[in-house]
């Protein structure tokens, strides 16, 4: 019914599949696979540079308890906005100087972009088993973590019974104008768009700007403005962002919408030319492990693309969601283009 | 003059401006080469005028970026050079201690600015102002939208009057008095000497300083940006931003927007030499003086209250604002029903890994850019004011270049010029330090030369028939003569320093991260509670940094 759960039973009986070693491309992984050898070579580099558009703190937080494992490597990072991190990079793989030893980026349509051109070094390690294969591009990149699209209202200004339910009920002349978006620099909202125009048919966006909604710049902004009452519903937010601000007891409630949940994917790969690939390598190898995913489900809130991987706080098990998935993650990325001109001249609304 | 003085001071003038030109000039040509590539850097290979040709498809964006500018340049003029003729000339009470609130605003980014007024004129009951207005009078209607074109200039013109203050406070202050006595003996009244007088005398430093602004109204960013998106209010920098940082990058088309820009406001450079080229500003002679303090009587009870007018609408009521922010559990504009905390202090200042080392890394890199380019600065304006020739008029449109690109776009420029060079500094802090000082150098040497216009010469001149160095008369007569002026220039450059996002944003690592990423973090990827908390913290440290300056400069210690 959802092609994500089917394979991801897939995936299980692949893990089973790993206890008997049957698998010929496992047994090749594991055979040209020595992790202490690795963890030899990333020693003598001892260190790691993460280019990452993680939020400051999340990412600090990622890096700190990778180095609580292996606490000989010093990590530091580059972080920035989808953007700016792509503008940086650029210049440097223009030069033929790429500082950075593995790449993590919001924008997914960019991030293939650099798979695409040869930027990416090749790596494979067994955890890459038990990502499949919709997570992946076998050894050039991996999901590490998916972020459920969801909505969210202010819990001061909408009765519960009142509370949309549904991406259907963004539509409703109850929310005419109460609704906001994000700007179409949002990988995220790009992700959302084709997915939900895919499984509520091409007219449902064009419903939704006939109703008002607005976009805004940015998650955070987004929630901000619906706590000081610009605002009554959050259109497109994420189970961190809802946590973040449940910590400080605001008034918001979160909504998985019952017509089914989009996602944004978050994959991860190694810089060709990086100044240190064996930390690069070990960094990868660590956070698809099982204890990496757990570090992350705890850090990020967001789910894990392994079964064997616990849920986010306050959000079901995966397979109790209804994921919208995408037809193919390729032609989304390629729909950057369709997106930002559609996005801005439905959701802009001109003085 | 002996020739061995002037042979040392031509080395210096000379090597200093090549300098200069070099540290420009360089990420200038690489703008220029990336403006006749392809969209990515990568596409160096195909040579052309694509970008420019692009260019003509958006001049509707530049007719908006024109009005955003001049309106809030006059706002901007006005709003400064009253303040500054006021505090500095009259006798305003506590004139000292306003000086220094005056300025207030332009301790807070931009974009921090215009946070603060959408908190206070956001158009429904979300906006703190409108939903007072609207519950006193009862109103339907809210009363003011600051997300609209004029919202965009009244921020605009509030953020930049405390620079225009700056460099007219320096100028008004070295002045003497005599050319305004003989005016009041003639019979010229106060406000008549001031218009008559006093105004054209300054007009160096005035039409300085409005030409920056303009500039910088032209290429800025945070405002429109925060204002203007949600209505669909593009100005050309909004469009760069788009363009280099959007879903679709064309840099080739972003770094031709930012050499066009330099082209137009070199006319404006070129104008300004024109118009002040053919008079004389002279007013500071061998001739002892103190500048007049004006007596206006009963009326300074007037001038102090449009002061404190000022002081409220662009001090108190956007500070206010972000610091009721601050002292929310999480965001609210509801002043009748709020609830304090400290909780979010306490999260900036001892939970998030980021502030003390960005605290470190910004005073360091701020105390040291704002010295080594004020050095430079220095250097360059007497070279600008006192030895006219080819390489100074070079100079002084060269200067223009990082103020007139639009930060994003010339700070793409100092990305791709360093990271090729041979030096190892990129990936350092050094990096940072340097482009600071590449950015900034023209608010030091048009601050400095606002002051050394009305230097007489014969004074320099003097000294050296007597046989002093030039050494000595720089020490002996131009610093002490110019320490308003100076002191005014270092306080805008560091200031600008800690606030500078584009490059710095561009250039740094975690171990190099400044105040001003930290709080663009924070804004990008947290609760506006946060980023109200850690702008105030660094508000409250240029405070501080710039009361303990002006103590050790008062103490003689330094100049």
């Amino acid at each position: 019914m959802h092609p994500f759960s089917i394979k991801r039973r897939q995936t299980i009986a692949l893990g089973a599949a790993l206890a008997v070693s049957t698998s010929t491309n496992l047994s090749h992984a594991q055979s040209s696979f020595d992790r202490a050898k690795l963890i030899e070579a990333a020693r003598k580099e001892g260190k790691l540079v993460f280019y990452s558009t993680i939020p400051e703190e999340q990412n600090n937080e990622i890096l700190k308890r990778f180095q609580k494992k292996y606490p000989f490597i010093d990590t530091s990072s580059f972080r920035a906005t989808s953007g700016r991190l792509a503008a940086r990079l650029d210049a440097e793989i223009a030069a033929g100087k790429v500082y950075g030893d593995v790449l993590q980026m919001g924008a997914f349509g960019r991030f293939i972009g650099y798979a695409k051109a040869g930027n990416f070094e090749r790596f494979d390690t067994p955890e890459m088993a038990a990502y499949e294969p919709s997570m992946k591009d076998q050894g050039l990149w991996t999901v590490f973590r998916v972020s459920p699209i969801l909505i969210a209202y202010s819990s001061e200004r909408v009765a519960d019974k009142d509370a949309p339910t549904s991406w259907a009920d963004l539509t409703n002349p109850k929310f005419k104008g109460r609704v906001n978006l994000l700007d179409a620099t949002s990988g995220g909202q790009q992700a959302h768009w084709y997915q939900v125009r895919q499984y509520l048919g091409p007219n449902y966006w064009k419903q939704v700007s006939s109703n008002g909604a607005v976009a805004l710049s940015g998650a955070n902004r987004a929630m901000d403005a619906v706590l000081t009452g610009e605002y009554d519903v959050a259109g497109h937010t994420y189970g961190y962002v809802v946590n973040s601000y449940l910590k400080k007891n605001a008034p918001i409630k979160q909504v998985i919408p019952k017509d089914g949940v989009p996602i944004m994917i978050s994959p991860i790969s190694i810089l060709k030319g990086g100044p240190n690939p064996n930390a690069a390598r070990l960094f990868v190898d660590w956070i698809l492990s099982r204890e990496g995913q757990i570090e992350i489900v705890d850090v990020m809130n967001d789910y894990s693309p392994r079964a064997d991987a616990p849920s986010p706080k306050g959000l079901p098990p995966y397979k109790d969601l209804k994921i919208l998935t995408p037809n193919s993650w390729e032609s989304l990325a390629n729909s950057e283009q369709e997106f930002g001109q559609e996005w801005t001249s439905l959701f802009v609304k001109k003085q | 003059m002996s020739l061995r003085t002037a042979g040392s001071r031509d080395v210096i003038t000379a090597t200093t401006a090549l300098l200069v030109l070099f540290l420009v000039g360089y990420p200038l040509i690489m703008l220029v080469v990336g403006s006749l590539s392809g969209p990515r850097p990568a596409d160096a290979g195909s040579l052309g005028p694509r970008a420019y040709l692009a260019l003509f498809q958006e001049l509707g964006l530049l007719a908006n970026s024109l009005k955003v500018a001049v309106g809030s340049t006059i706002l901007a003029m006005t709003l400064g050079v009253s303040l500054a003729w006021v505090l500095a000339r009259t006798n305003v009470p506590w004139a000292g201690a306003l000086e220094q609130v005056v300025i207030i605003p332009f301790y807070l980014s931009a974009l921090l600015g215009a946070v603060g007024w959408a908190l206070l004129a956001s158009p429904s009951k979300a906006g703190i102002l409108n939903s007072l207005l609207m519950s006193w009078f009862h109103l339907e209607k809210a009363p003011f939208n600051v997300y609209s074109e004029l919202g965009i200039i009244w921020v605009s013109g509030l953020h930049f009057a405390p620079f225009c203050f700056l460099f007219s406070i320096g100028a008004l202050r070295s002045m003497e008095p005599s050319l305004e006595d003989s005016s009041r003996v003639l019979g010229g009244g106060t406000a008549s000497t001031m218009i008559r007088i006093t105004m054209p005398l300054i007009l160096p430093a005035i039409l300085g300083s409005s030409l920056l602004v303009f500039v910088l109204a032209m290429g800025q960013f945070g405002i429109p940006a925060v204002l203007g998106v949600s209505t669909g209010y593009h100005v050309v920098t909004t469009r760069i931003y788009e363009l280099i940082i959007g879903f679709n990058p064309d840099y080739g088309v972003a770094a031709a927007m930012g050499v066009a820009l330099f082209a137009f406001s070199a006319l404006g450079v070129w104008l300004q030499i024109r118009i002040l080229g053919s008079r004389k500003y002279t007013t500071v002679t061998g001739k002892g003086f103190r500048p007049r303090v004006i007596d206006v009587g009963g009326f300074r009870w007037v001038l102090f209250s449009l002061v404190i007018a000022y002081v409220i609408v662009a001090v108190v009521l956007p500070l206010g604002a972000l610091l009721f922010a601050s002292l929310q559990p999480y965001i609210s504009t509801n002043i009748f029903n709020a609830k304090f905390t400290l909780a979010n202090f306490h999260y900036i200042l001892f939970e998030y890994p980021t502030t003390t080392l960005a605290l470190f890394n910004t005073l360091l890199l701020a105390v040291g850019g704002a010295t080594i380019t004020l050095l430079l600065a220095g250097v360059l304006a007497w070279m600008l004011v006192r030895k006219r020739s080819a390489l100074s008029r070079l100079i002084e449109v060269s200067i223009m270049i990082p103020v007139a690109i639009p930060g994003i776009v010339f700070s793409i420029g100092l990305l791709w010029a360093w990271i090729r060079a041979p030096l190892p500094i990129y990936g350092t802090i050094w990096i940072l330090l340097l482009c600071y000082v590449t950015i900034f150098i023209p608010y030091g040497v048009r601050a400095v030369s606002a002051s050394l216009h009305q230097i007489d010469q014969s004074l320099e001149e003097c000294a050296i028939v007597i046989g002093a160095s030039w050494q000595q008369v720089v020490r002996g007569i131009l610093l002490p003569l110019l320490r308003p002026g100076l002191m005014a220039a270092w306080t805008l450059v560091f200031i600008s320093i800690i606030k500078e996002l584009s490059a710095s944003a561009l250039l740094y690592n975690s171990k190099t991260i400044v105040l001003s990423v930290a709080v663009f973090d924070l804004w990008i990827g947290s609760s506006l509670t946060y980023v109200a908390a850690l702008a105030l913290i660094e508000a409250l440290v240029i405070f501080l940094v710039l009361w303990v300056t002006r103590r050790i400069v008062r103490a003689g210690a330094i100049l």
